[in-house]
């Protein structure tokens, strides 16, 4: 049944999660530099290394131990929700996700709302008027929309809106307003692949036998568009926008740096060129949770709408 | 067909053709047809003759890149000359439809009780109660066994038969005149050309209504057709009586497609259609023509009269 | 038809029009890299069309000269990717079994995870420079070959000819590499073109945020990171290189949809 098939989902989802850790794990433990004499480093930046307290250090980090053994440590200490502790801060890394996700979670919200606004009303109205003047306008603005880098658009619209009109700040977090220009950058950056796709869904679906029989029956044009195309237009919009969900968690680091959001993705590019490595490793298993509800979520959708999905996994 | 009584369906000189990008493309060229009442009228022709153009034509469900001409005179109203409101309450009310390739003509995402229902709705002024058991009377009357199960399931759990049958049901929910089918035994088993003729024949008995059947299934159309009209490249070519025409057929396009069916022997015509975008300005068949002779590449034939209700479009019979 | 092949030969002689500053860059643009301590945060003029950076290097000579680094980055990575691509997605399109449901897997979690941050984490293990920064690229872009490559290879595999092979006793590989990978080309080749100005970007994204390549190699996104801190005094700096980025980046796009729509035209909606 339907439960069977969830159950499935969520098994097969676990698994990819435990997977990501793995590899951001061994990532980390391969790459060179001994963490402990980092740690040692952060602590006491000006002091020597000292051969003894770096192998203390490596006692308590238990960085001495085999790779499987420290996979081990972690992996328990991530199902109990304890990630470790930052290099830099010292803070837990699970509280240093949750104080900056909903910035990044708020960013990504508005941008993705945006972007399906734009995008599925420009698509719709190309349909509309196929190969006709708003058509071709469209369609050349879609191109220069995926050719343009989302940092170059931040920028433009920072220098436009923040500094020469000074309607919104241009740098820092001082409430949701301070999300709108960074979001709108974001938004429009992601808008273009969905104009393409609902107007090629539109395309197909108003051509197709099931719009005709449904003339043929005496609908007005406006219930067929209701009733019947909006669902069937909307399955590869949704499909389409799970995976730009996904890319907005990469294209959020960009802008977040460029705005000075204390978001995820600024935290992780210091973490980097820090070398913070409990919080590049926990954000990225982090991330990849994210990922992997961001997919759940889309596919529970998606076989709402279509039935064809549910009842081919009854027979399955 | 008695005479003075006003025929149900009347092409009268219709063309249609599309914009396309490649160029114009002609799919109907001075069409006449004539469907009296309680009549059957068979659309013969090959894929791509024009046949489903016509069909849908009727009742203007051709995409907007078409431009239609000439007049379709249904009970004495040109369809063509009306508002597309007053379009829109004969479509399903007075003039049933139903698409070809049922497997996609109706909507996988709604359930059957649903799409039935909206033609109940739109045709049968019914308080809701009555709207359900009106559509399950429907599906009983087409020999559905389980009518509630195909009301709550969706269209991907039905049979390409039971598809084809739900079509009927949403055709016969208003009062229609006519019943204009397009190819309905086509993605369906030769097994199951039985069924589709008893589902017709419970239509048009339920509802009184004259039928237009557009079909390249010559076995189908001699069991179910009245009268007959062969199409080829966009032109009818032979129109008249089924027995008359297929006892006496005098188009040599009809002829050889008469001689390719399996019981005659499979005499394969050669060749294929001219292009509908550059038409050839004398007889359309006359490449493949086994019978041509040189005067058939010298004028474009016009139709004639054999016998008083029999015409032919060739210019060896005129 | 005929428009088709006349836009995109419109199309194809532009873009090579414009390819020929940047291949020919280090001959044209030589001074890149000059510094000029008199010459600083200058707006653009007849002597610097461009302007100067705050080094007082000349813009337009940096900024082909980056681009055609990024360029031939972009063109080294997608070769790898197309390679690395061809030979996983065809083997395992074509051997089916385990083969093909590892790779499956492995194609899942590469294409769930953002490439950008994927990307990042590469670079923070092995450290900043260009030899990182192709890996990083390759294992996150290789995917998009291997995944059509082997739709592709299921396809044909179960055509009548290849049957034909079969049975006239080809060995596997000969039939793989003589027969089903040449009739591959024909979808890869727009997506190749599409890919390149996907990576130049990326590439420029990784230097703006100093992942990329490192100073002082001229860069696109590592020009414009410079220029955000003089964006209140010298806009010129960010706005002059990301404009021929752009342009480039749109050039690209429409060649690479041209060749699209030449080589799998899409056919309108007519009912016959």
């Amino acid at each position: 049944m339907i439960v069977l098939a969830a159950v499935r989902r969520i098994a097969v989802s676990v698994v990819l999660a435990l997977l990501i850790g793995l590899i951001s794990f061994s990532v980390m433990y391969f790459s060179p530099g001994n963490p402990a004499a980092m740690l040692l480093h952060y602590r006491n930046p000006t002091g020597g290394l000292n051969q003894q307290t770096v192998e203390a250090y490596a006692e308590r980090l238990g960085t001495n131990q085999s790779f499987f053994a420290q996979f081990g440590d972690w992996l328990t200490g991530a199902l109990k929700g304890d990630l470790g502790q930052s290099f830099k801060t010292g803070l837990p890394v699970l509280q240093e996700f949750t104080d900056r996700m909903w910035c990044t979670f708020g960013l990504m919200l508005y941008a993705t709302v945006l972007a399906l606004t734009v995008g599925v009303a420009l698509g719709a109205l190309s349909a509309r008027y196929h190969n006709r003047l708003l058509d071709q306008i469209v369609r050349h603005l879609v191109v220069v929309n995926m050719s343009v880098p989302s940092f170059c658009l931040g920028l433009l619209f920072m220098w436009v809106f923040a500094i020469e009109l000074k309607l919104f700040p241009s740098f820092g977090y001082d409430g949701a307003w301070s999300l709108i220009l960074p979001g709108t950058v974001l938004g429009i950056g992601y808008s273009g692949t969905i104009v393409r796709m609902t107007k090629s869904s539109m395309m197909d679906n108003l051509g197709s036998p099931y719009v005709v029989t449904a003339r043929a029956k005496g609908l007005t044009e406006g219930a067929i568009l209701t009733r019947h195309v909006l669902k069937n237009v909307s399955l590869p919009i949704i499909t389409l926008s799970g995976m730009n969900a996904v890319s907005l968690l990469g294209g959020s680091v960009i802008i977040e740096n460029i705005f000075g959001l204390p978001g995820l993705g600024n935290y992780l590019i210091t973490a980097i060129k820090m070398k913070d490595f409990p919080v590049i490793i926990g954000f990225v298993f982090l991330m990849g949770l994210m990922v992997i509800a961001i997919n759940l979520l889309i596919d529970m959708l998606y076989a709402l709408i279509d039935p064809r999905v549910r009842l081919a996994a009854n027979e399955n | 067909m008695a005479r003075g009584v006003e025929p149900v369906l009347d092409l009268v000189d219709l063309n249609v053709h599309f914009e396309s990008r490649d160029g114009k493309v002609n799919a109907v060229c001075h069409a006449n047809l004539t469907i009296g009442k309680g009549q059957v009228l068979g659309l013969i022709g090959e894929t791509g003759c024009g046949k489903s153009v016509l069909g849908q034509s009727v009742l203007r469900l051709l995409p907007a890149s078409a431009r239609m001409s000439g007049r379709i005179l249904f009970q004495g109203t040109d369809i063509l000359a009306l508002p597309q409101s007053e379009v829109r309450k004969i479509r399903g009310q007075l003039i049933a439809f139903i698409c070809q390739n049922p497997a996609e003509a109706l909507n996988p995402v709604l359930r059957n009780g649903t799409q039935i229902m909206e033609s109940v709705k739109i045709n049968r002024k019914l308080p809701r109660r009555e709207r359900r058991d009106a559509c399950l009377d429907l599906l009983r009357s087409l020999r559905f066994t389980d009518p509630e199960f195909c009301m709550r399931s969706y269209p991907l759990q039905l049979s390409g038969g039971m598809k084809q049958r739900v079509l009927a049901a949403m055709g016969m929910s208003g009062r229609p005149s006519l019943l204009i089918a397009d190819e309905p035994t086509k993605g369906l088993d030769a097994l199951v050309r039985g069924h589709v003729i008893a589902t017709l024949e419970r239509f048009m008995e339920a509802t009184s209504s004259s039928a237009l059947v557009i079909t390249h299934d010559l076995r189908f159309a001699s069991r179910i057709c009245d009268s007959i009209a062969v199409m080829y490249a966009g032109e009818i070519v032979e129109r008249g009586p089924f027995d008359e025409v297929f006892g006496h057929p005098r188009h040599p396009y009809l002829q050889a497609l008469i001689d390719s069916q399996p019981d005659r022997g499979l005499h394969v015509l050669k060749g294929s259609t001219c292009s509908l975008i550059d038409l050839p300005p004398h007889c359309r068949f006359y490449d493949r023509c086994p019978k041509a002779v040189q005067g058939c590449r010298e004028a474009h034939p016009e139709t004639v009269f054999v016998n008083s209700d029999h015409e032919v479009r060739c210019l060896r019979i005129a | 038809m005929r428009t088709n092949r006349n836009r995109l030969i419109a199309v194809s002689v532009v873009f090579l029009a414009l390819l020929v500053p940047v291949v020919f860059s280090s001959c044209i643009f030589p001074h890149g890299n000059d510094l000029d301590m008199n010459d600083v945060l200058r707006a653009p003029s007849s002597r610097h069309w461009f302007g100067t950076d705050n080094l007082g290097r000349d813009l337009l000579e940096r900024s082909f000269n980056g681009l055609r680094l990024s360029l031939g980055l972009a063109l080294s990575i997608q070769v790898i990717c197309i390679c690395l691509g061809a030979v996983v997605g065809s083997v395992a399109g074509y051997y089916g079994g385990v083969v093909d449901r590892v790779y499956v897997l492995v194609q899942n979690v590469v294409m769930s995870f953002p490439s950008l941050i994927a990307s990042l984490c590469l670079i923070a293990m092995l450290g900043t420079g260009i030899r990182t920064l192709v890996l990083a690229l390759v294992v996150v872009e290789w995917v998009t070959y291997a995944r059509l490559i082997r739709s592709e290879v299921i396809t044909l595999k179960e055509s009548d000819y290849i049957q034909g092979c079969r049975a006239i006793g080809a060995s596997n590989a000969r039939i793989l590499s003589r027969h089903i990978l040449p009739n591959v080309v024909g979808p890869v080749i727009p997506i190749f073109t599409l890919m390149i100005g996907h990576t130049v970007l990326a590439i420029s994204g990784l230097g703006f945020l100093g992942f990329g390549v490192q100073p002082p190699t001229a860069e696109i996104g590592l020009m414009i990171n410079d220029g955000v801190t003089y964006l209140t005094r010298a806009f010129w700096m960010v706005f002059c290189p990301a404009a021929v980025l752009v342009l480039y980046a749109v050039v690209m796009n429409v060649f690479g949809d041209e060749l699209r729509e030449w080589f799998n035209p899409q056919r309108e909606n007519v009912v016959l």
